[in-house]
């Protein structure tokens, strides 16, 4: 089945080259030039995912996104510009999936697309989360890399679990915070520095070059997705 | 000293009208005063004074240190004591006071510096707010123009020559959107820069009108001369001109409804050239009238509407400025704008009547 990608964005040329450029890669393409729209076709065509572009008039992007999040699950990637880093993180904090800052390539798109397309697949809670060679067992609360168990602290494991979770999506800090330390913790940035640090100290090969936990600078974190 | 010495005549000649028991009272007076007034060191001071007065002139025996009854004693120890202590109370009181007004000094400073980070920091917004709107209007192309050419040069999206055709049209115009927008900038930069020099020459009023006209769009421009059979010479820039023109007839265009006219109309008096562009779009918001002549900005509901850079009213203030006149707005009865290029300049009529 052709999957269904949804394009809201007001410049008109953006949305005739993704429409040709996502049409070209086999998806079927709708196209949304407003808030108010994008909201419409996302109740009547029932989008596999959307594209949002954050600067839209009157019915700005961010309210799309919560709007959207009020009663569907659809992965929502963001399209912003350079100096809208606040927000993107408002955004992804609402529950988009992930971000691109424009201009962007087709190729990064189509990436980020199949990346959420794929996480909206298994929706079913997994026993056993694996990236690699690593492999989090939720029944046994075993973490293991390469075989070797590896020994993590309460938060530490809550920390990895949520990030396994949700790997390849953008957590931002405030997400993260909220999941892993509960409400009234989101201003704990320092403290989830320390915590992150100290986790890629006992998963990563280089700590100072991270291959599963990487950082989305400003933003949050990003666990590895594909086990390659 | 001297409230000390005043006090003490007073107490004399009330004495003196009068037998006044306890007149003495009189220097808690002075020294309360005195404290309120000098602080501390002047209220005990005045304090020991008036002790030494009271029993100098008003304690029998008169006129000397030495006091006969003991009970006088008493009644000098307590007025010290007494004006010690008042004045100690006045002075700290004063002291309270002046620490109060010292505080309200600070206060107003913080405050006066508050005002000016204020001042700053709103300088700083408007700066950031043209620098987020140029590259938002540089970067905007920039993503169509990168999503096509990226989704060309991709091999394995299957692309029909229509497709083909479709993604490098977005390109062609989106290259031309860019490089108009970088015209603009510099001819900003230019006029803003005053390195506009004027070359004044008699031209035909109507010719400059009907020009700018046939070249943007004839069919929704009309001119309006007032007295139509009388074509003035003006003497003129005409690029300048033009460009002013071209500014406020696109400007208009873009922002009335698509088959509404935009009119022109010119009118000269008193070495003054007076052009109206007037057209039936929404009209500008009071507290915008000024404000879309600043370079990039935009009314808001239009901003991502419209593409265009914000920059045409500016360029054709800076320029009819840099002419000796002005480009200034008003509402236009029945709805919509009016944007007025006013001019000096000396007019010939009679030289080309009919011709």
């Amino acid at each position: 089945m052709m999957q269904r990608v949804l394009v809201v964005d007001d410049e008109p040329q953006i949305r005739r080259a993704l429409r040709v450029g996502l049409t070209g890669h086999g998806y079927e393409v709708t196209l949304a030039a407003s808030g108010e729209e994008a909201l419409d076709q996302a109740a009547t065509s029932a989008p596999d995912i959307v594209i949002l572009d954050l600067m839209l008039p009157t019915v700005s992007g961010l309210e799309v996104c919560r709007e959207l999040r009020s009663w569907s699950k659809v992965p929502i990637i963001v399209l912003s510009a350079k100096d809208q880093e606040r927000d993107k993180v408002e955004a992804l904090d609402l529950g988009a999936d992930d971000y691109l800052t424009k201009p962007f390539g087709m190729d990064e798109l189509l990436a980020r697309i199949r990346a959420a397309l794929r996480r909206g697949d298994s929706d079913v809670p997994e026993p056993v989360l694996v990236s690699g060679d690593l492999r989090l067992d939720q029944t046994r609360r075993l973490v293991t890399l390469r075989g070797d168990e590896v020994r993590l602290t309460p938060t530490e494991y809550e920390l990895l679990r949520y990030l396994m979770a949700n790997a390849g999506k953008v957590i931002t800090h405030r997400t993260l915070l909220r999941a892993v330390w509960g409400p009234g913790y989101e201003e704990g940035g320092q403290t989830l520095r320390v915590f992150v640090a100290q986790l890629r100290r006992k998963i990563e090969t280089d700590p100072s070059r991270p291959v599963f936990l990487r950082t989305e600078s400003g933003v949050g974190y990003r666990f590895r997705l594909d086990p390659s | 000293m001297l409230g000390v010495g005043l006090t003490t005549a007073l107490i004399a000649w009330l004495r003196s009208q009068a037998p006044v028991p306890n007149a003495e009272m009189l220097y808690i007076l002075a020294v309360l005063s005195l404290a309120a007034l000098f602080g501390r060191g002047a209220a005990v001071m005045a304090a020991v004074l008036a002790f030494l007065a009271s029993n100098f002139f008003f304690t029998v025996p008169l006129y000397t240190f030495h006091v006969a009854d003991p009970r006088e004693w008493l009644a000098l120890g307590v007025l010290l004591l007494t004006a010690i202590v008042t004045g100690q109370l006045a002075a700290s009181l004063r002291d309270r006071a002046r620490l109060a007004e010292a505080r309200e000094r600070e206060v107003t400073a913080l405050y006066e510096l508050a005002t000016q980070a204020e001042v700053l920091r709103q300088a700083d917004q408007v700066k950031t707010a043209l620098l987020s709107s140029v590259s938002h209007d540089l970067r905007t192309p920039l993503a169509s123009i990168k999503a096509a050419v990226t989704t060309l040069m991709d091999d394995r999206a299957v692309l029909d020559p229509p497709a083909r055709r479709e993604l490098l049209t977005a390109v062609n115009e989106e290259t031309d959107r860019l490089t108009r927008f970088v015209a603009r900038l510099l001819e900003l930069s230019r006029v803003e820069g005053g390195a506009v020099e004027p070359r004044r020459a008699w031209h035909a009023l109507d010719d400059v009108l009907s020009d700018v006209a046939e070249r943007l769009d004839p069919g929704r421009t009309k001119i309006v001369l007032e007295r139509a059979q009388v074509l003035p010479l003006v003497f003129v820039d005409y690029v300048m001109v033009d460009q002013i023109l071209v500014n406020l007839v696109e400007n208009a265009l873009k922002y009335a409804p698509p088959d509404s006219v935009v009119d022109i109309m010119a009118s000269v008096s008193d070495g003054m050239v007076t052009i109206d562009v007037a057209d039936r779009g929404p009209g500008v918001p009071v507290v915008e009238r000024e404000r879309i002549f600043e370079r990039f900005y935009r009314s808001a509901p239009q901003r991502a509407v419209l593409s265009g850079a914000g920059i045409g009213l500016a360029i054709a203030r800076g320029l009819a400025r840099a002419l000796g006149g002005d480009v200034t707005y008003a509402p236009r009865g029945g709805g919509g704008s009016v944007f007025r290029l006013a001019l000096p300049t000396p007019v010939e009529q009679a030289t080309v009547a009919c011709s």
